[in-house]
C-alpha cells in the first residue's frame, strides 16, 4: 500500500525541512538559489518538488511530497497533489502575511485535496494564533485539526502523520 | 529579482534577439533566474500565440530542476541540457551558473531542427548568455 501525503504552505514555512526530518530515505530535492532573500531569508528554495519516504514494512510506505510554495509555481500543485490521501499545511506564524497566505492556500488546495483530509501545522505559534486559525477555518465553513508543530521535530511530524492516517481510516470506514 | 539584473535585462533581451537572428530554426529563448523569475526573453510573445513568458520561465525552472535531480539520481554525470520533443518542435534547457545568481536558459526550436543542431545552438546560446551576464 502506498499512501501519498503532500506538504503544502508558503515559501519558508518548513516543507522541505519537514520532509528532510521525517524521511527515511535521502530526500529528492529540486533546490535553487533563492533571489527573494528580502522576503524569506534562506539560501535556497524548492522549484520542482521534494520527495521522501517512510517505510511501513509489510504495510507499504508513505510517500512524502513537498510543493514549491510560491504562487508562480502553481502549475505544479495539481500535478503533485494528484492522488494524495491527505495534505499537511505548514504555516510559520512569525512570517508577515501568514494569515493571508493561510487563506490563499486553503482556497487553492481544497480544489485538489478533500478538505477533510487536511491537517494544519502551525510553527512558532502562540495560543492566540491557534484560536485565530480555528476562527478562520470556521469562517470558511471548514473543520481541520490544528496543531502546533516544529518542522525540525520528528516527533511532532510523526503525530501529524498518525492523525492524517487515522482520519483517512475513519473516512474509509464511514464511507 | 535584483536591481542589477533588472538593469541588465534590456541588454540581455537584445542579446537573445540577436541569437534568434543568428541561428536558423531557433524560435524563442527565455532566460530566468533559477528560482523562477523571468529575466529576458525573445520570440516568446507573438500576437495570437498564447505564450506567457513569465509562466514559461517558471515552468522551465521546475522542469530543469527536476531534470537535474533525475540525472543525479540516475547517475548520468554532468547535465548538458534537458529536452522535450514535440510534434511541432523541440525544447532544450540548461542551468547556467554565475557568481551572483544561477539561471535557466530555455531554447525553443522549430520542427525542422534536429537534436544535433539544437544542442549545438543551445551551447552557442549558453556561451553567449554566460558571456553577456559576466560583462
Amino acid at each position: 500500500m502506498l499512501l501519498k501525503v503532500v506538504f503544502i504552505g508558503p515559501m519558508g514555512s518548513g516543507k522541505s525541512t519537514a520532509i528532510q526530518t521525517i524521511s527515511e530515505i535521502e530526500p529528492v530535492k529540486t533546490e535553487a538559489r533563492n533571489t527573494e532573500r528580502f522576503k524569506v531569508d534562506k539560501p535556497t528554495t524548492t522549484v520542482g518538488m521534494d520527495y521522501g519516504e517512510i517505510n511501513l514494512g509489510e504495510h507499504g510506505k508513505v510517500a512524502l511530497y513537498g510543493v514549491p510554495g510560491q504562487q508562480r509555481f502553481d502549475f505544479m500543485w495539481p500535478i503533485i497533489t494528484k492522488g494524495a490521501m491527505g495534505a499537511i499545511m505548514l504555516l510559520d506564524c512569525s512570517q508577515e502575511n501568514c494569515w493571508k497566505d493561510f487563506k490563499y492556500f486553503v482556497d487553492e488546495f481544497t480544489k485538489f485535496v478533500d478538505p477533510s483530509s487536511f491537517i494544519v501545522a502551525l510553527n512558532r505559534a502562540t495560543d492566540s494564533d491557534v484560536d485565530h486559525c480555528n476562527q478562520l477555518l470556521m469562517d470558511e465553513g471548514l473543520t481541520m485539526p490544528v496543531f502546533c508543530s516544529d518542522p525540525r521535530n520528528e516527533q511532532d511530524l510523526t503525530v501529524l502523520l498518525h492523525v492524517l492516517i487515522s482520519n483517512a481510516e475513519l473516512r474509509f470506514l464511514l464511507d | 529579482m535584483s536591481q542589477d539584473l533588472a538593469e541588465q535585462s534590456e541588454q540581455l533581451e537584445a542579446l537573445l534577439k540577436s541569437l534568434l537572428d543568428e541561428y536558423e530554426g531557433l524560435r524563442f529563448v527565455v532566460l530566468a533566474t533559477s528560482d523562477g523569475f523571468l529575466v529576458a526573453h525573445a520570440g516568446a510573445q507573438v500576437d495570437k500565440q498564447k505564450m506567457d513568458p513569465n509562466r514559461i520561465a517558471t515552468m522551465a525552472v521546475s522542469f530543469t530542476g527536476l531534470s537535474y535531480s533525475l540525472a543525479s539520481e540516475c547517475e548520468i554525470g554532468e547535465v548538458k541540457g534537458a529536452s522535450v520533443e514535440g510534434s511541432e518542435g523541440l525544447l532544450l534547457s540548461r542551468l547556467l551558473f554565475t557568481k551572483e545568481t544561477d539561471f535557466v536558459l530555455l531554447t525553443g526550436f522549430k520542427r525542422s531542427v534536429n537534436h544535433g543542431i539544437a544542442n549545438w545552438t543551445l551551447q552557442k546560446a549558453y556561451d553567449a548568455v554566460l558571456n553577456g551576464l559576466n560583462t
